[in-house]
């Protein structure tokens, strides 16, 4: 074979893991999803604090049954105003973890968005289509989400991981002072 | 006078030689099918957060113990980084690309790796971990203690590329500082910059054991039993031997039910 012939096949697979790369990374920081969240109206800042959220013994153990592992923190930081509480997460997809921004208004989701995703595969989950489906979901008495999310194919591990964290997210909200 | 011994038939070599292979290959068959079903459920078995420790196994990863370590020391506790994981004493945290400093403020420990910070409690367990998106200014290069001496008040202090932050970890905030403010002279110990010691942790045998342990997952091992890959090239083709040798089992197989169905139709007209 020449290897003028192999030229093509090289930049298509420079392009795939240019591609792949490209889509790694740092979507949104934590300021970004706080303007989000409290957006400036006519001109005014809407004022918001950051709690702290102290994990019991109780806390933790649901929140071990929403992800299937324990979860080794012992507190969560989250921002509230009247309320809406945003909350910025990690959950690990197959091996690096992804970081989603929840934002929670009486008890049910106003949007969510992926701040950062590392891994090369599944990184579908930071569009629209797929993140637009968690608006308006609450957690229902067996605290699971009250509609049902659509997959995507390749990216199971990674909507899974995007999931469980909306339902943690939800379960922290109706754990704060609110 | 000898006897001329009948030529075997097709049918008699082909299925003798099934037999043989069938025999032959069987174990292998039952090695392979029964990983196979293991790594259908992986999710369901947590293949994945289970590890091998047994060291003939990890030889054939090559799996050692890294040669060099990188200790802080603060108060009576230790954190060491061994590879890219890191460890309270012998108690492992989690993986840090480059350690940076230990400290010890407001009744808490604080480990700094280049893109996180680590708040722990006084017996290593994980308070939170602080990453960019929550704020934190990247990459660290140095951490140390400083103290307000007008409020009375002690601070982190972090150095970055960029420039210095003081960190207040009960109010979650971090103040940019010009570098007049702050000591530059991060080798030398007095200035309150945390620095790694000489001294070997005394946990690093049980480290080691922790580390080697933590190696290999189930997962990874069923998965290199199954494509043959534990014996490296020689394993890959062996399996692939057996593939073949499963396809003849195959085809034999078939062949030879459908010629005795056809000669019994025949017997039967």
């Amino acid at each position: 074979m020449r290897a003028a012939s192999l030229l093509p096949m090289l930049f298509l697979l420079l392009s795939f893991s240019g591609a792949v790369l490209a889509n790694q990374g740092q979507y949104k920081t934590r300021d970004q999803l706080l303007e989000i969240a409290f957006p400036t109206v006519n001109g005014v800042p809407i004022e918001y604090k950051m709690e702290t959220l102290w994990l019991t013994k109780e806390i933790k153990q649901t929140a071990e049954n929403i992800l299937g592992h324990p979860l080794n923190i012992l507190r969560v930081r989250y921002w509230k105003h009247a309320n809406r509480t945003v909350w910025i997460l990690d959950e690990i997809g197959k091996i690096k973890p992804i970081t989603t921004g929840v934002i929670i208004e009486n008890a049910s989701i106003l949007s969510l968005h992926i701040l950062a995703f590392r891994e090369s595969r599944g990184w579908e989950v930071k569009y629209p289509f797929f993140t637009d489906q968690f608006l308006n979901i609450a957690l229902n008495k067996k605290s699971r989400l009250d509609k049902n999310i659509d997959g995507i194919t390749g990216a199971t591990l990674s909507v899974r991981a995007v999931s469980n964290v909306a339902r943690l997210a939800l379960y922290f909200h109706t754990q704060t002072d609110l | 006078m000898t006897q001329a011994r009948r030529p075997k038939s097709v049918r008699y070599i082909i299925l003798n030689w099934h037999h043989r292979v069938g025999a032959i290959i069987s174990l292998f068959i039952i090695l392979i099918a029964s990983t196979g079903i293991a790594l259908n459920h992986t999710d369901d078995l947590t293949l994945d957060s289970k590890h091998m420790t047994n060291p003939l196994i990890l030889s054939l990863y090559g799996i050692t113990f890294p040669n060099s370590s990188l200790h802080f020391r603060t108060q009576d506790h230790w954190l060491t980084l061994v590879g890219s994981r890191l460890y309270f004493d012998s108690h492992p945290l989690s993986s840090c690309t480059a350690l940076i400093g230990f400290s010890y403020i407001d009744s808490q420990y604080v480990a700094a790796c280049q893109n996180q910070l680590l708040l722990l409690t006084e017996s290593g367990d994980v308070i939170e971990s602080i990453t960019e998106t929550q704020g934190l200014p990247i990459p660290l290069t140095f951490m140390g203690v400083t103290s307000d001496t007008t409020s009375d008040k002690t601070y982190l202090k972090l150095a970055t590329q960029e420039g210095h932050y003081l960190f207040d970890p009960a109010q979650f905030s971090w103040i940019p500082l010009s570098t007049n403010n702050m000591s530059t002279d991060k080798k030398n110990p007095d200035n309150g910059w945390s620095q790694p010691t000489q001294v070997t942790n005394p946990n690093l045998e049980a480290i080691e054991s922790t580390y080697i342990g933590e190696g290999i997952s189930l997962e990874r091992f069923l998965l290199d039993i199954h494509s043959g890959r534990l014996f490296g090239f020689t394993g890959v083709i062996f399996n692939d031997l057996l593939a073949i040798l499963l396809i003849f089992l195959a085809l034999s197989g078939f062949w030879a039910w459908n010629t005795r169905r056809l000669r019994l139709k025949r017997i039967q007209r």
